[in-house]
């Protein structure tokens, strides 16, 4: 007997039946069916953390197959026209024969967003890109796999614009000279960010002069209205007789997130 | 080069080495890559069929398959122990390398649809397959060496 060869030659066949093996294994279990994923009964859930935007997305998964699916990582990206965010979860592993609870969680830091483009996001009913990228290994670690797809979400917005109803009066003075305007507000809160304070922020504009401004600070509710001071100088209270326009300039802070809107006021006059 | 004398080795042998190879790197690849594409195509799947490049791999498979069919043959031809043996042995088993790498698409695969994304990378697997065949390459130089005292007493 020839030893050498002979071991040269078992070895080979030894490699290569392991990997028809490996393969065998794991291709069966994903063309027979037995990975399976689903929402879990409490599901997706967004909220506003200090200016980040959390999104949990608990998941079940059954892996039927004999291999653990190893370095499971998931990552999401919202691409809109005014910006690109991108957050991956932690590193997860989903065991073989098995329900698997995994609870990813995407963190996006809004307060890097610049302030024109976190606008539409706050105020605004948008289309937005949703690009998840899944990547895993399996089969010991000999198979990786990366997997994305893109969707299209529909953004509600924290306040939307279109609700979003700003006024200017002013408060009859019965002998005291008037001085302020009032700028009445009413809007309703998206759910991510009820109970959280906001702090309003306007700034009144004649032409391309600031002639005033004003802020208050609220907790939000589903419904939120109020009136916010502007004291105004002499010569523009003197003028409010006459129809004009203004431009009002509203920022709203709201969990460090801060976003900034313009809105025409048509001045119909005083009476005199 | 009496090792490569065409007198020394056995015509059959040569054939049924050959008809070895033809089962394993022609037959069996194309019958696979023809029956995906079969499935694929009549799933739907046209584009996966260019994506993969399925018509190429199979072009490419039957020219080298062919390769190293005609090498089988003088692998099986001569005798174990001889040189023209052992270098026929590991020219087709570098030949099979290639082979492997063009069949495998070197370990990646890569399908892009409209607004879904498949990435497999399987290098390792195909890494550990071209191990054995350097194995195999291996074995024929093993292979002449142990038989080389037969092979020349019988010259």
């Amino acid at each position: 007997m020839r030893w050498a060869p002979l071991t040269l030659r078992i070895s080979a066949g030894i490699i290569s039946i392991l990997v028809v093996i490996i393969l065998i294994v794991s291709i069966i279990p994903l063309v027979s069916g037995d990975l399976e994923v689903k929402l879990s009964e409490n599901a997706s859930d967004i909220s506003l953390q200090d200016g980040t935007l959390i999104i949990e997305y608990p998941v079940e998964v059954y892996n039927g197959g004999y291999f653990d699916i190893d370095d499971v990582r998931i990552s999401i990206t919202l691409d809109d026209d005014e910006f690109k965010l991108t957050s991956s979860s932690e590193v997860m592993k989903i065991r073989a024969g098995m329900i698997n609870q995994l609870n990813p969680s995407f963190s996006f830091d809004l307060r890097d967003v610049e302030l024109n483009a976190i606008a539409p996001m706050v105020f605004e009913h948008r289309d937005i890109d949703l690009i998840v990228d899944i990547k895993g290994m399996y089969a010991l670690g000999t198979i990786g796999a990366s997997i994305s797809y893109t969707d299209v979400i529909e953004w509600e917005p924290l306040i939307d614009r279109n609700n979003l109803k700003l006024v200017m009066d002013t408060v009859p003075q019965d002998d005291e000279e008037l001085t302020d305007v009032f700028i009445k507000y009413s809007f309703g809160a998206s759910p991510i960010i009820q109970d959280s304070k906001a702090k309003f922020d306007l700034e009144l504009k004649s032409g391309n002069k600031k002639i005033g401004d004003g802020s208050d600070i609220i907790i939000l509710a589903v419904g939120n209205d109020g009136n916010i001071a502007i004291n105004l100088p002499q010569d523009i209270i003197d003028s409010l007789t006459d129809k004009q326009e203004f431009t009002l300039i509203l920022t709203i802070t709201v969990d460090d997130i801060r976003a900034e809107i313009e809105e025409v006021i048509y001045w119909e006059g005083l009476d005199e | 080069m009496n090792d490569f004398s065409l007198r020394r080795g056995k015509f059959f042998k040569g054939i049924y080495a050959a008809m070895g190879s033809l089962i394993t790197y022609i037959a069996i690849p194309l019958f696979a890559i023809f029956a995906l594409m079969s499935l694929l195509i009549s799933s739907g799947g046209e584009d996966l069929v260019q994506q993969l490049n399925l018509e190429n791999i199979a072009m490419w498979i039957t020219i080298l398959g062919v390769i190293i069919v005609i090498i089988s043959f003088f692998r099986g031809f001569y005798p174990k122990g001889s040189m023209s043996r052992m270098t026929f042995g590991i020219i087709s088993m570098a030949i099979v390398g290639i082979w492997l790498w063009i069949l495998s698409k070197g370990g990646n695969i890569s399908l892009i649809g409209s607004d879904m994304s498949i990435a497999i990378n399987y290098t390792i697997i195909v890494m550990l397959l071209l191990l054995a065949i350097v194995l195999r390459g291996l074995y024929f130089v093993v292979e002449m060496r142990s038989y080389r005292e037969e092979w020349l007493s019988n010259t």
